[in-house]
Formats: C-alpha cells, structure tokens, sequence
C-alpha cells in the first residue's frame, strides 16, 4: 500500500489556503452598524436636518420634557396640592425637601438639558452646508428655539427667582454656545453665570427663534412657538408690558384657537389650541414602566403607577361644575379631569391629563396666552380685559363666570388651568408665595418657620457629578 | 506582506511533501504478548503501537495482544495512568510487559496554548483540572464545579437561579470597567463568554451550552508566561478548554443517569402577622399619625388601609418570603458516550440531556445535546479531525434582581395580605407591592438557544519534530428569548405583553501553527512554535415588544394590538490579527527557559493604535536534577520557576473609540445625536487613540514532589500590574457628553497561592488529602477621579483602596437616649444627621484568602471524595437592608432582628425607634454591612464499584453506583440568604459584595449510575 505524497500535499494547499478567508480588505476595519462617524455626521444639508429633529426627541428625553421638566416643578413644593406616593426615592426627596446634591433627577435634568444644548450649538455650526436659504432660517430659529426653551427651564430650577428690578447677579447656570465634538471643548470648564446673563441669553435666542422660524412648521416649533414662549419669560421675570404683547400678538395672529375642552387637548393630537406639542407615538416615549408622565400620573386600569396622587385639598378648589375638577369616577367613565384611579394605588385622586403611554404632551397652549394676557391687564388696571379672557377660560369649562376679577383671581385660574402641566412653583416663587405657612408654637411642640418661595431647598441642587470635575461651579445654598 | 507569507508556506509545503517517500516495503514478523500491572493482573485498553508508524493494537480484556511488526521495531506500551514503556521486539515473538502506574502528575501533560506541555517541563504557572472534576455535577456550567479546586482563581456563583452568570477572577481584578473575567478557549477557539441575553438584566452564561461530561481537562493560565501566547487578551488570565476524544483500543460505551433534589441553603425568617402588626403600629404611632389632627387617622386600621391598603383587622399571616421557593427544585441528567477507534480512526460520541428544576419558583433549566470528535491519520504523518457539537438549552429564568416580579421580592409583602383574595379565589392582586405569582400563572420567560462549538484541522508533520496545523472553528450562537407578561401581571396591565428577541453571535476563528521540536546533542531541547490567527465576530439581533392581546393565549407579538418601542434590529462585530511566536528550551532537563510573543491588531482599538506586542519570558531550575539531589530519599521532585511578561485586556465595547452619531428618532420623525451612553457600543465622545489595557506580570514558583512523590506541591507568589487601565472618564455634563474612554489609571494585584496534595495512605485503603489556599490584595494605584456607582450602593473606586472598597456613612448604632439612628462623625464622635456624617473607609468586599480542601479515599470497590470550599475576610452590603431591616420605615415585611428596636430611654441596642416614613436610620450606611466569610462543604461524593467479575455477569465492563451532596452545609455569619453572592442589578466590576434579593445557591442530593459496557 504505496501512499502518493500528492493528495496530503493537496489537501494541505487547499487546507492552508483557507488563510486567506480573511479576504483582501483590511480585515480590522469593522464599521458600527447603528452609528456614523461624527465627522461625516452633519457635511449635508439632509444629515442637519436629521439632527435638528434630533434636538426635539432629546427634548422627549425622560428627564427632560418626556417627564421631568414637567413633573419636577409640580413635585417642588407641591405641599396640598399633590403627593408622591410612588417607591422613587429621588422624586420623594424632591417633594419631602430631603434631597442632595446626588439627587438622579437634578443630575439627569442638567445632563440631558446640556446635551440637548449641544445639539443645538452643533446645529447652528453645521448651517452653512445649507444652501436652502428658508431651510437654513428655519433650522437656525429651530435651534435656537430649543436652546432658549432649555436655559429657561435651568435658570428657574438650578437658581434663584429672578426679580424684576433687580440686579439679579444671583448665580445661574454656564452658558456654552460652542458645537462640542473634541474631547478639548467638551472639557472647557465654565463658571454659572448671572441669572440676569442666562435670561438675555433667553430672550436673545427666543427673538431671534421668532424671527427665523416659519409661521407653520409641521408639528414642529413656528414663529408663535417662541413668541408664546417668550411671553412665559417675560411674565417669569415681572416684565408684564413685554408679556402682554407677546401673549397678545399670539392670541390675535397665531390662528390657534382654544380646544372645545381641555381634556381634548390631551387626548388628541395636535389640535387646533397647542402653540408647541411634544410628539410621541407608541413606539417612541418617554417611557412605559419607569418613566413617562402616564406612567407616573396615571392609575387607569393597566396603565400606570399611581405614584402621583392629587390632594383633595386641591381638587376640592374646582367647582362642581368645573370639568377640570373631579366626579370621583374611574378614567373610563369621567367627565372631569380629576378621575379616581382604578390601577396601581386604586382609590386616589389623579390627573388625566397624562393617560397614555404614546400620547403627545403639549408644552404651550393658547390657554396660557389668555391668562398671561389677562395677568398682564389686571396688573395694569384694565381689568375689564382681563375678566373676559379669565372667563374665557373658565366657561369652556363649565366653571361659574367671574363678575369681578383680582390679580389673585387670576392667579388663581393659572393653578386651576395649567395644573400638572409644570407651572404650580414656578408661579408660586414669582409671585412670592408662602409655601408652607408657619406654624405657631403650641403645647410642647415648638413653633415651625414658614417655607418660602425662596426657600433653597426649592432649587435643584448642581449635581455633584458636575461640581467634582468644575470647581468654578458653586453649589446652590443648603446642599 | 501576509500573502507573501502563505506563498512561502505553500512553496515550504510542496518542498517538504517531496522529501516525503514511501519507504521500502519489507517482510513483517508476527509478535504477541500481554501486558500486565504491578500487582500481575492484565491490563485491557493499553495501546501497542509501533514506535513511528500507525500500526497498532489495543489490549484484550486480559491485558492481551498480538501484532505483525517489522523487523527491529519498537514498540510503544502506553495507557492512561501508566507510565510510557518503548520496547524493542529484536527476534523476540512473545513480550511480556509490565506497566508501572504513574505516581507523580509531573509528566502529565498540561494543555498551554497552541500545545501542550509536560508538567515537569513548564515553567508558567497553570492549574488543571480533570473530567473527574466536573463531570456529574448537579451543576449547569462547568466553572460551578471547579470552585474550590482552582490556587489563584476566585469562582463566584453569585445567584441560585439557574444558568446565570459565574464570576471568575483570576489573580484578583485586573481592570475596573473592562471586563474582568477570563478569555474562554474550547479546543483551539476562542468563544463568546459574555452574556448575550435581551429580555433580562441580570445576565445569562453562554458557556452553559457547553456539557460539562464533554470535558477532558481544564486548564487555566495564570501568570504572563503561560497567557502572554494570547496577547491582548490574556490579562484576566486564559481558560483552555478541551472536550474528550477516542483512544486507539476497544470501544468504551459508557451509560450514565442522575437524579436528585434541591432544596435552598438557607431561608430567611420576617415577621409574622402578630408581629408585623405589632412593629408597624408602634411605628406609625411613634409618627404622629394616630390621632384627631388633620393629618391624623383615628387608629391603626385607617393608617394601615390608608398608606399601604393593608387590612389591619385581616386573619391572614402569610409566610410571603417562602413563597419564592418551590417545596424542593430536581435535577436529572442522562448521558450516553461511545469512544473508541483504530490506528487510523478514533472518534468520542457523546449524547447528553440534562434537566434542572431550580428551588426559585418558575425557574429551569434543560439542556439536550451531541458531540462528534473525530480524528483520522490520512497516513501516519497527517491526520485531521474535526469537533462537532450541537446543544439546546431551554432556560426558563427568573426575574432581574431589582425587578417588583423577582419572586425573592415577595418577602417585602405583609403578612396581612392574603396570597389568594378570599372573595374570587384567584391570587391576590391588591398587594402592597406586585404579587408576583402572577407572572408564574400569567407568563414565562423562556430564552432557548442553539449552540455549537465546532473546528476542524489538519496537522501535518513533514518533518520529525515539524508539526504544522491549520484549524478553523466556529462558535455559534443562536439565542431566542421569549417573554409574555399576561393580562394582569404588572407588565401585561389589562392587555397583555410579550417581547421577544433573536440573537445570533457567530464567531470564527482560524488557527495557524508551525511547531517544531529538536534535540541538539544529548543536553539541548528546543521546541519552537509560529503561528497566526484570525478572529471574527458577529453579533445580529431582532427584538420586537407588542401589547393588547385579544386573549391569554395570543402571545405572538403578530397578535398584539400595539407594537412598542422594544423593537429592533440591531448588529455588530470585532475583529482581532495576531501573530505569535514561542521557544521552549531544555537543558538536560534541568534548566527551562520559555519565550513567548504576539503581536495583536484589533478593530475595537482607535485607528491611530490599532497594534500592540504582549510578550513573556520564563525559567526553570529543576533543583532535583542536579546530582546531589537525584534518588534523595525525602525529595523527589523540586523546580523553581519564575516569569515575567506583558499582556493586554481588550474587552471594551467595540467602537470605544470612536465619536458617533446614531438614529434618535422622534415620533415618526427620524432624527440623529451624538451618542451619549455606552448602549450601542459606543461612548460619548470616541478616542482615537484608544488601546487596551497592559499588565506586567511577574511570577516566582515552586513546585516540589516529597517522599517519593507521596507529597506534592506548588506554591507561587505574583505581582500584576496594570496600567493604561480603560476607564470612563467622567466629563463635566455642561460640555454635552458624560463620559470618555481612555487609558488612565493603574492597580496592582499581589498575591500568593499554594497548593498542596498528599497521599496519606496507598494501599488497599488509599487516602489522599489536599488543600490550596490564595492570597490577592487588589489595590487602585492611580485614578484621577473616584468613581461613585451611587444610588445605593456603598461601593467605590478610590485611588489606594482596593477595588470596590465600600466607602460611605458609618452606623453608629442607636442613641439610648431617644431611639435615634447615629452616624459617626470623622473626629469619631456621632451625630444623628445621617447627611453630616462622614464619609469613611467601612470595610472591603474583597476576600482576604480564598481557597479549597479535598479528601479521596478508597476501598476495594468504595470511593469517597469531599471537598470544602472557603471564602474569608470580605464584607456584604445586604442592599435591600434599606427595605427590609429598616425598623418599620415603610410597609415592607421586616427581618425579624428588627424587632429588636429600640423602645424606651435607656433601651441599648443597634435597631433604632420605629418610625413609619421618618428615615430614622434609612440612609444607605454600614449598617447593612456583614462579614462575608463561609466555609463550605461543596460537596461530598460515596460511590461503589461492582467488582469486574461481577459486572461481567451483567455482561458490562463497570458499574459504578454514587450518592452527591452538593453545597451541604455553610458555615458563615451572614444573616442574609446566602453569602456567595454577585446580584446581576450592579456592576459587576466595581459593585462587589452587593446584595439585592439574590436567590441562594441551591443545596442538591443526587443518586446516580454509571454502567461501561
């Protein structure tokens, strides 16, 4: 049995050519699959447009408006008006005035709030590849839109109250308008700047937005979008003339029109009453099980945590005819906003605003331009003006119609209005509302203090995370 | 360049083929013979092979053989357990051989890698295990079996549900953020070792598709001599698996079943109702909320509906912690194998079907599956062969750690509340947290894969000493995940839920080694290896999640009314070159010098960095060789040995080093961003100069055989340094990004590990007894910023500390005086502000020696093995203290110890006043910090051998008959379920020593048979 040394050497050959199944291209080069390089990211017109709708879903962000810039300033100083039944200890904290500076919320608000910054800044340095000039304003007053929207949202819960007349040098929050893509600019340490300097950066983005946007955008921000928004800045800063002709402008020119009710302007999708709507849809949200504002606010069957529960000291200020109080009826069979929920923690008060998962969560509706508006008179004497767009408000809702209107009555409808939408603090500290009032001394219980508006503890802290790496950051009082 | 390569390799191959020629035929002379043990009886299965050819013959049952030989040949006599014989026939027609048994491990041969070498020979330091470790275990992976038997290698099961993942450190962490467990290598290929798994968290072991009866050794490189071979990946030390293959020789058929029983290590004890309703109603009485105030309720039932809609009048007293467990869990396993083979052809069969059930309620775990090992001599210099296996596993697992469905979780449900609502006869689904026997009658989550292994090669030895072998193997892995929550569970609300998920990683790999072997003179031995490989891996996924299902038994997500925002489709892939290179070198046998290299390209690394060279160089001194110490009646055996080399860990996420924009898509809108967060393999902002992490290891060893090898022993001591450590640093969140990766940072791991046997009887009875012992100390050396898992966690990274140091408020007990919960204070006094307490070093969740004991002892037909497993010096964090044993804080069942709390001025004790929702003591501290030392008896096994007569009967070859505990007692004084624990809600690398209603390790008694035909 003679062996042809020509078949092991074949099949060595053909065996040891397998080598080369590596082919002839480099075979290290693996390219990511979900992502492309940032260098190549923004060099087309299209590629900024994907990253201006970008800037809206990180808005949709859980901490940022997908829960958190809402539900937050509701939960701040909520006393007798909700209550946070649920097991998160850092919304707990939040509500309780027990929080620090580890807080996941102040961090996560900040962090996601700056990212979403970045975006813009990115956007607004891409916009020379955009030839389209009605494109490229566009995109310019979208971006800046976003990046007034959200210096907003931190100056008035990372600082102190803005006060009219005031010199206002209380810390704020940095300012950066650099595009960071280099490990060099993203490590730029900057200091908080004033809370005077945040709002001109404010109210600069905001006019320029509105200059450059167009009066119809899709679902996306116009022209009134940041018109009404600027309207809210005004009133947060006491400047009411400034409020009133934003707010006016928006009401006479903006084509909208107050919603049939609201409980419509929840339920549907951008209906004939939102300035501004955050999009979501069931398969892109904030969130289903452990964020998202259903998930929180509701109790409605399945759907929901029950974590945020409306006091009775609150929903007893509505009306009997008041659709948006309570009926005490489940979701599925209310009238009213208020429902007694029948999920998780059954038998408490809850919002319906926020009922399902996918549904869109309005930012700005015209409702808020009216009470502004009516602020704004009512401020300024004229409040024949002011009742009738007070009473506008209040008769789409079945509420009794004033005869007479205060600037408290006013402010008053704002809470009743614009509940759970985000607004209950940020009103309380502009008006300097008292909290918690004190409690006097009695038997052997000591006297307690007054919790007032500006109170610390009704500021986040700047998260640790970002003062560890920055000393020029100062952390508010009290953490 | 690489093409040029190959041409040469051909040319080379071509070359050697032809120097190849038939050898001249002659006349054969028939030889026949027996071979024999020391004690005269005949020894079947020894090969007889004559030396250089493949003609050979396996021994009769009677030790007996015949062979037609040519004239002067030689032949070699060898089997397992004996010593080698080579014997030259002459003229002789019958040789009687007599084999002595091999006394002495020293020339086993150890697999390294690439090869393999003999013990008495290898100058790195590798423990190796033996099927006789690993197979029959009531195990579900093979790295459960080997804790306990593994100096330098600490073993983790972390959890008691079944498949989940094993933490394996090898000298002590060598990295913080980038994986710490070892480079898995079964036969020749490197396979995915990380979890895989979408529908969980907490993660699932790949490597339980392998059958752990499939084992023939496990070898575990330890120092950089032995690992450097692996470059960029060797680091977290090297696992070498090698599954059986068939021996020239009679066919061994070998039949095997199992069956036992499970049950928990420990329970843990809560409140009754009695009590429950005793600590909670001092509680909210303590609060202030009993009364006629505003804020008031007017007695404790109020409160009690009110707050957490408990019935302060129920009858029920239910022992909800107990509900987690079944009454016992099962274990079964059947397993078939066939192994023999001819000169020309040997081949292992093997067939396997295990089936656990875990003692978590709705937790199992089935595993079927078939290997084909087969070899094939072409002719006598060629052979190739080819490993094929196939394995299905159907997991049924258990829910995430910090998950409301994890069943552990039902011990925070009060007693009061009825586990069935007395008025509909369903389970009760008004609980005060979810009650999560729902999702065992309403769901199941089930993640079945299909796996295989599988290489084929072909060596081919030109030359003498000239071995070349190519191989190409494979890793497939196909794992599908289905998850249904149905109407009624938490996750399924009112309609219903259901994820699935399709992951596919295939692996390839090619191997390519010249090795070469040769004497020069007498007193020099060289062997030296080459070799290249390529490494390629691909991972797919497709998940989908839906909800609003018409019925119960719609569960496909095609029938769900809602398709939610869980789909995906999902891909990547890394690829790693290497080269590599190794001499061996012996000197009368005396003086042993190793060299290794290899030179390593990876696709996860920055383009700037993509190549890196690991080395390591050896010696040996075999003291015993010199003459004053030859035929020393007290040592037998004795060589130093130490090492010192470079190797990497490349274990990041795949595209670290790169800056991406990836789809963020908003409604139904399709946007991009920057990515921000680790989750598509990327980080925040890409480093292109991004490069693994290196580690200098050096190591000093002695290995000594006593008392004609009756005693023996290794001991070795490392240092391992690692620098350029991959770390996540932190970047300020006013920039826009979090984090960045890159090499900063260094630790040091030092340690010792001795291991030693003895044989303390060697006759009828035999006794042998064994124990290793290790020492690591971790400790971060460089760390620009302390890294903070947070939440609640106590663990930290802190620059001089060890890894995972647990870092935070120090309890201080409870103030006598009001009942108040104390913190120290840095100057040592205590205040009762949880917030103005300092922060301080509060104990260490590292161990400060691990290690193991075994005993084998046996007569005539009886065997008896135990072995005990330790753990000393490492603190726990029971995370869930802050639910559970908080003094009646929140409505969460208690432990009982807590009833011990503090009631009036002068009470001493470390539980403070019970105080419903006040945070007295809540805040997480040291307060749950344990001491996590155990000693266990892992396992103790009694088996019995039918006398071969007697088998013979039965027309079978053996019988053998076993009973097995496993983890049959712990010793420890963790009050927690059970001290071995890794809970999969942290990470794994930082979060050491955590505790979060982690399931406890299963204690097992199997019976079982084994019958060899």
């Amino acid at each position: 049995m003679k062996y042809s040394f020509i078949r092991p050497a074949v099949l060595a050959l053909a065996l040891v050519s397998g080598l080369s199944l590596t082919g002839c291209k480099d075979p290290l080069d693996i390219a990511p699959q979900q992502g492309i390089d940032v260098s190549v990211a923004l060099n087309t017109p299209e590629k900024v447009g994907g990253a201006v709708v970008g800037m809206y879903a990180k808005l949709d962000d859980p901490r940022l408006y997908g829960t958190d810039l809402i539900l937050v300033p509701e939960l701040i100083g909520s006393d007798g008006y909700i209550r946070w039944d649920g097991t998160f200890a850092n919304y707990r904290q939040i509500a309780l005035r027990t929080l620090n500076s580890l807080n996941t919320n102040a961090a996560g608000i900040w962090q996601r709030a700056y990212e979403d910054i970045n975006q813009a800044n990115l956007v607004l340095s891409a916009l020379p590849v955009v030839t389209n000039a009605d494109l490229k304003a566009q995109y310019e007053g979208e971006a800046l839109f976003m990046r007034g929207l959200l210096y907003f949202d931190l100056v008035r819960l990372y600082a102190q109250q803005y006060q009219p007349g005031g010199p206002n040098a209380q810390l704020g929050v940095p300012i950066t308008l650099t595009a960071n893509t280099t490990i060099d600019q993203a490590t730029v340490k900057l200091p908080r700047a004033t809370v005077a300097q945040v709002y001109t950066r404010v109210i600069d983005d905001l006019t320029m937005a509105r200059q450059k946007l167009p009066e119809s955008n899709g679902t996306r921000a116009t022209t009134y979008a940041a018109e009404a928004l600027l309207a809210r800045v005004y009133l947060q800063q006491g400047n009411f003339t400034a409020a009133r002709a934003a707010a006016d402008d928006v009401i006479s020119n903006s084509g909208k029109s107050l919603a049939g009710s609201v409980a419509a302007i929840f339920a549907n999708r951008n209906g004939s009453e939102t300035l501004f709507e955050l999009q979501q849809n069931d398969q892109n949200n904030a969130g289903t099980s452990n964020d998202g504002l259903a998930t929180y606010f509701a109790s409605d069957g399945g759907v929901g945590r029950g974590d945020v529960r409306v006091l009775p000291a609150f929903s007893t200020q509505y009306e009997d005819s008041d659709a948006r109080g309570t009926d005490s009826l489940a979701a599925s069979a209310t009238r009213k906003l208020i429902y007694l929920g029948d999920g998780a923690r059954p038998g408490r008060l809850r919002s319906i605003k926020y009922r399902t998962y996918g549904q869109n969560i309005p930012i700005i509706r015209l409702a808020e331009m009216y009470l502004i508006r009516a602020e704004a008179d009512v401020r300024a004497g004229n409040n024949a003006d002011a009742l009738a767009d007070v009473n506008l408000i209040r008769r789409r809702s079945g509420a009794t119609p004033l005869t007479a209107v205060t600037l408290a009555d006013v402010l008053h409808e704002r809470q009743l209005e614009l509940a759970f939408e985000g607004f209950h603090i940020y009103d309380l500290k502009r008006t300097n509302a008292v909290i918690v009032p004190a409690i006097p001394a009695s038997g052997i219980d000591p006297a307690v203090p007054a919790v007032n508006a500006n109170d610390p503890l009704l500021i986040l802290p700047i998260p640790q995370h970002d003062i560890n790496l920055n000393e020029l950051l100062v952390q508010n009082p009290g953490y | 360049m690489r093409r040029r390569l190959i041409t040469h390799l051909r040319l080379l191959l071509l070359f050697a083929a032809c120097l190849y020629s038939a050898s001249a035929w002659a006349q054969s002379r028939a030889i026949s013979g027996r071979v024999v043990g020391n004690d005269g009886g005949g020894i079947p299965g020894v090969t007889v092979l004559e030396q250089g050819t493949t003609n050979g013959i396996s021994t009769g049952a009677d030790g007996s053989f015949s062979l037609s030989v040519q004239p002067n040949a030689t032949l070699v006599i060898s089997s397992v357990g004996y010593k080698a014989q080579t014997v030259a026939v002459g003229n002789q027609t019958t040789l009687n051989v007599t084999l002595a048994a091999s006394t002495t491990e020293l020339t086993e041969a150890i697999v390294v890698g690439y090869g393999t070498q003999t013990k008495a020979d290898l100058t790195g330091s590798v423990t190796q295990l033996s099927a006789k470790d690993v197979a029959n275990q009531p195990v579900v992976s093979f790295e459960q079996a080997i804790q306990g038997r593994t100096p330098g290698v600490a073993i983790s099961q972390g959890s008691g549900k079944l498949g989940a993942g094993v933490q394996i450190r090898v000298r002590g962490s060598a990295s913080v953020t980038a994986s710490n467990q070892p480079l898995y290598v079964i036969d020749g290929i490197p396979v995915t070792s990380q979890d895989q798994s979408q529908a969980n968290t907490d993660g699932a072991n790949p490597l339980a598709d392998l059958n752990p009866n499939d084992i023939e050794s496990i070898s575990i490189l330890k120092d950089a001599s032995s690992s450097a071979i692996y470059g960029s990946r060797a680091s977290n030390g090297v696992v070498l698996v090698t599954t059986k293959k068939g021996r020239q020789g009679q066919t061994k058929v070998n039949v095997g079943y199992y069956v036992g029983r499970s049950t928990p290590t420990r329970k843990r004890k809560f409140l009754n109702a009695a009590q429950y309703k005793e600590l909670f109603g001092e509680a909210i009485v303590n609060a202030g909320y009993i009364g006629t105030g505003a804020d008031q309720y007017p007695n404790l039932a109020a409160a009690f509906d009110d707050f957490g809609g408990i019935d302060y009048n129920s009858t029920s007293d239910v022992n909800w912690g107990d509900q987690a467990f079944r009454d016992h869990g099962t274990v079964s396993q059947y397993d078939v194998s066939v192994a023999g083979g001819d000169a020309k052809t040997r081949f292992y069969l093997s067939s396997t079907f295990n089936d656990q059930t875990g003692i978590i309620i709705g937790n199992r775990f089935r595993r079927g599956s078939v290997r084909l090992n087969l070899d094939h001599s072409i002719y006598d210099k060629m052979r190739v062969g080819i490993n094929l296996s196939l394995t299905r596993s159907v997991n049924d697992r258990v829910s995430d750690d910090n998950a409301f469905a994890n069943p552990l979780q039902l011990n925070a449900l009060p007693p009061l509340q009825p586990v069935y609502d007395p008025t509909t006869g369903k389970l009760n689904p008004n609980t005060l947290y979810y009650n999560n026997l729902l999702d065992q009658q309403l769901g199941s989550n089930r993640a079945g894969n299909f796996r295989s292994f599988s290489t084929a090669y072909l060596s081919w030895e030109p030359l003498k000493g000239l071995t070349l072998r190519t191989e190409v193997g494979g890793d497939f892995l196909n794992l599908n995940e289905d998850l249904v929550r149905g109407a009624g569970t938490q996750d399924g609300g009112s309609t219903g839920y259901a994820y699935s998920a399709q992951t596919q990683v295939i692996n390839y790999t090619t191997n390519n080694t010249a090795t070469y072997g040769f004497n020069l003179g007498d007193d020099h031995r060289f062997e030296a290896l080459a070799g290249y490989s390529y490494q390629r891996s691909d991972t797919k996924l497709t998940a989908a999640e839906g909800r609003g299902f018409p019925t119960a038994e719609f569960t496909r997500i095609a029938s769900a009314a809602v398709k939610t925002s869980g789909n995906q489709s999902f891909g990547t892939g890394f690829a790693f070159i290497s080269y590599f290179g190794r001499l061996n070198y012996a000197f009368r046998n005396k003086f042993l010098v190793s060299g290794s290299i290899r030179r390593d390209g990876s696709s996860r690394f920055g383009q700037d960095n993509p190549y890196g060279t690991f080395g390591a160089g050896s010696v040996g001194y075999v003291v015993s060789e010199e003459s004053f110490l030859k035929d020393n009646s007290v040592v037998s055996f004795l060589k130093l040995r130490a090492s010192y080399g470079l190797t990497g860990n490349a274990e990041i996420a795949n595209f670290a080093s790169r800056s991406l924009f990836a789809a963020l898509p908003y409604a139904d809108q399709s946007g991009t961003a920057p990515v921000t967060t680790l989750a598509l393999g990327g980080t925040a902002l890409g480093n292109i100069n991004l490069t693994w992490e290196n580690t200098k290891q050096a190591d000093i060893g002695v290995e000594f055989a006593l008392l004609n090898n009756r005693i023996t022993g290794e001991a070795d001591v490392y240092q391992k340094t690692t620098t350029g450590l991959l770390l996540n640093r932190q970047l300020p969140f006013t920039g826009g990004y979090s984090i960045i990766t890159e090499n900063i940072g260094s630790l040091r791991n030092r340690g010792l590990e001795l291991a030693l046997n003895g044989r303390v009887l060697d006759g009828d009875f035999k006794l042998s007894v064994g124990g290793n012992i290790s020492f690591n100390r971790n400790v971060i050396t460089t760390l620009k910023d302390e890294i903070i898992p947070g939440g609640n966690t106590l663990s930290r990274v802190r620059q001089g500390e060890p890894i995972g140091v647990f870092w935070g408020k120090k309890y201080a007990g409870v103030d006598p005086a009001n009942g108040d919960a104390l913190y120290y204070n840095a100057d040592g006094s205590t205040t009762n502000v949880y917030s103005a307490a300092a922060n301080q070093k509060l104990g260490n969740p590292n161990p400060k020696y691990t290690g193991g004991v075994t005993l084998n002892t046996s007569y005539k037909g009886f065997d008896l093995s135990g072995l005990g497993q330790f753990t000393q010096g490492n603190d726990i964090y029971n995370g869930a203290g802050i639910y559970q044993s908080v003094n009646g804080d929140f409505f969460d069942n208690q432990t009982v110890d807590q009833l011990n709390r503090w009631r009036n001025p002068g009470d001493v004790t470390a539980i403070p006043q019970a105080r419903f929702g006040e945070g007295n003591g809540t805040g997480t501290s040291s307060r749950w910090i344990q001491d996590g030392s155990f000693f266990r008896l892992k396992n103790i096994t009694l088996g019995y051998n039918l006398p071969a007569d007697l088998a013979k009967k039965g027309y079978l070859q053996s019988v053998r008959i076993y009973v097995t505990g496993q983890n049959l007692a712990t010793f420890t004084k963790y009050t927690g379920y059970d001290p071995e624990v890794v809970s999969g809600l942290f990470n794994a690398n930082t979060v050491l020593g955590h505790d979060f209603y982690t399931p406890p390790l299963a204690k097992t008694f199997l019976a079982g048979v084994n019958l060899g035909f």
